[in-house]
């Protein structure tokens, strides 16, 4: 009950920090600005090779992974700067840690309203795909049931940048962009996993975001192109999407607790960098 | 001038031992961004995209770091003196703020020119891209001055931003994507269409990477926006340009801190 209340209360903090700067509807344009701009950056590029922005299967490949992706890279760019701006900006860190609730919890709240803000502009940007047009076969209960997998294993990776976060000097607003471009790179968001040399390809079935791109594809497009990922049913896919996720949960848990346990020991908590 | 001089070192000098001093900071600011790279890399490869195409993406790596340094590290950086408090210690000191503004930047350039050499030489074995400098000193010049064009609007954006408020972050989070769209950073503008191209002109980012792409790239030169030569008299131009916008703002957010008291009101 404790840990509910943290994260309703985390939730509702982190809407705040985000938007109470402006109006709702100013804020949910400047929330949609980003990830189309991203979309319009690989829109180009394939318009440069081919000289066409119109329907391919290659082109519905990078739309719809980069549409996900986006909820992914806005979920990781906010927890990057979480740790950073409690500690440096707000300086409030150290009384979050005195208080009842674990510091991991109310990530997690943070994290699920973070989560749940980038659902609009994904929504928004597969609305766009319709001017390409993008050939959508939806198939909702899988999709509901990825969206949720989603959040879990997006919260694990991000408590893992923000546990390394707790000992780590300001960065600046990029670190967790960058931290996202590992899964960028391994998870067939926008080529296919078959692209990436052998070794590289074997890692990438650590990561649960490769079974979660599969799926999300399934779920919109009622295909998956990608040469290695189409030979796993969706069953395998959701079987190793929960096992990769489990194994994540449990190497942030791990890690935070090791790096809690240094920042106490090395006073970083209430670090102020002014670089 | 002494003084200037001496605040501009005095500025600098964090930023410089700062990138030296935090192994973490080789980490995020080489590795990771490499990743990012990779990815843009693939796409052209799975699109079958001429080899030249690759080599924009890492030119567009190395450009887009100092444009995130501009919108981390000197865009936002006055709001965030704030918050921590040395804003006021700035003020009362004895040197002028673009003294400060300036050794931000030459800080700045120093720990984003180590990243950015990483990922020329790690990019361009990796993908073994072919590299053809056309004419080495312009390529320079051009490097130069889009630096200091887009540093100059960093110091621009530097006193806007503090006046905005906690929207300096949101300001910030707008100018990448965005911009990284508009400037063309891995594929040649033009294909905007020339008006957009135009408009988008307006960046530094742009300019320099259009001119620097026909420089290393020659082959792809039908892509080309404008002359490179032109394109660095227009840069030379907005970096004028955007230093008088700078002093300007700089003294009406001085002047506005000052009568409102909002220089040491934190957390707005």
């Amino acid at each position: 009950m404790q840990a509910l209340k943290t994260i309703r209360t985390a939730m509702w903090l982190d809407y705040q920090i985000m938007a109470n700067w402006t109006r709702p509807i100013i804020f949910f344009t400047y929330n949609i600005a980003k990830p189309v701009g991203s979309s319009l950056l690989l829109i180009a590029m394939y318009y440069v090779v081919t000289g066409r922005v119109v329907g391919s299967a290659a082109l519905s490949f990078l739309f719809v992974g980069n549409a996900f992706y986006m909820i992914l890279a806005q979920v990781m760019m906010s927890l990057g700067w979480v740790v950073h701006d409690d500690r440096e900006h707000y300086q409030t860190l150290k009384y979050i840690y005195i208080s009842p609730s674990s510091y991991y919890v109310y990530l997690m709240g943070r994290a699920a309203m973070r989560f749940l803000m980038a659902l609009f502009p994904a929504f928004f940007l597969l609305l766009l795909g319709l001017l390409i047009p993008i050939p959508y076969d939806f198939n909702y209960p899988l999709l509901a049931f990825t969206l949720l997998f989603g959040w879990l294993f997006m919260v694990a990776s991000g408590m893992l940048l923000n546990s390394v976060n707790l000992l780590t000097a300001r960065h600046g607003g990029a670190i967790g962009e960058a931290f996202a471009g590992v899964f960028y790179l391994f998870s067939g968001v926008v080529f296919p996993v078959s692209m990436l040399p052998a070794p590289l390809q074997v890692v990438a079935m650590y990561f649960p975001s490769t079974y979660w791109f599969s799926l999300v594809r399934r779920s919109v497009l009622g295909v998956e192109v990608d040469g290695i990922m189409k030979n796993y049913t969706i069953n395998q896919c959701v079987l190793l999407l929960a096992i990769t996720t489990g194994m994540f949960i449990a190497m942030s848990i791990a890690l935070y607790l090791t790096m809690d346990h240094l920042a106490r020991k090395r006073g970083t908590v209430e670090m102020i960098t002014t670089y | 001038m002494i003084t200037f001089l001496r605040a501009v070192k005095g500025r600098a000098y964090p930023r410089v031992v700062g990138a030296l001093r935090e192994p973490s900071w080789m980490f995020w600011e080489i590795f990771l961004p490499i990743l990012s790279i990779s990815a843009f890399v693939m796409v052209y490869r799975a699109l079958e995209a001429p080899k030249e195409f690759e080599g924009f993406v890492i030119l567009g790596g190395i450009m887009t770091s100092y444009w995130l340094n501009v919108l981390w590290g000197m865009d936002s950086q006055f709001y965030w003196e704030k918050e921590t408090g040395n804003l006021q210690h700035y003020i009362i000191a004895p040197a002028s703020l673009e003294s400060i503004l300036a050794g931000m930047a030459l800080g700045g350039m120093f720990a984003t020119t180590t990243r950015a050499l990483a990922i020329l030489f790690i990019g361009t074995w990796m993908f073994q891209v072919d590299i053809t400098v056309v004419n080495p000193l312009l390529l320079i010049l051009v490097f130069i001055v889009c630096l200091a064009a887009m540093y100059a609007m960093g110091m621009m954006f530097a006193s806007l931003f503090l006046m905005w408020g906690r929207e300096a972050w949101v300001m910030s989070n707008l100018f990448q994507e965005p911009i990284y769209f508009l400037s063309g950073q891995n594929f040649p503008v033009k294909a905007l269409g020339e008006t957009v191209a135009a408009i988008a002109s307006l960046i530094p980012l742009t300019l320099g990477l259009d001119a620097m792409r026909q420089l290393m790239f020659p082959s792809t030169y039908s892509w080309a926006l404008m002359n490179p030569v032109i394109e660095l008299i227009i840069l030379l131009a907005l970096t004028l340009l955007y230093l008088i916008l700078a002093m300007f703002f700089l003294k009406k957010m001085e002047r506005l801190g000052k009568e409102k008291g909002t220089i040491i009101t934190r957390w707005l």
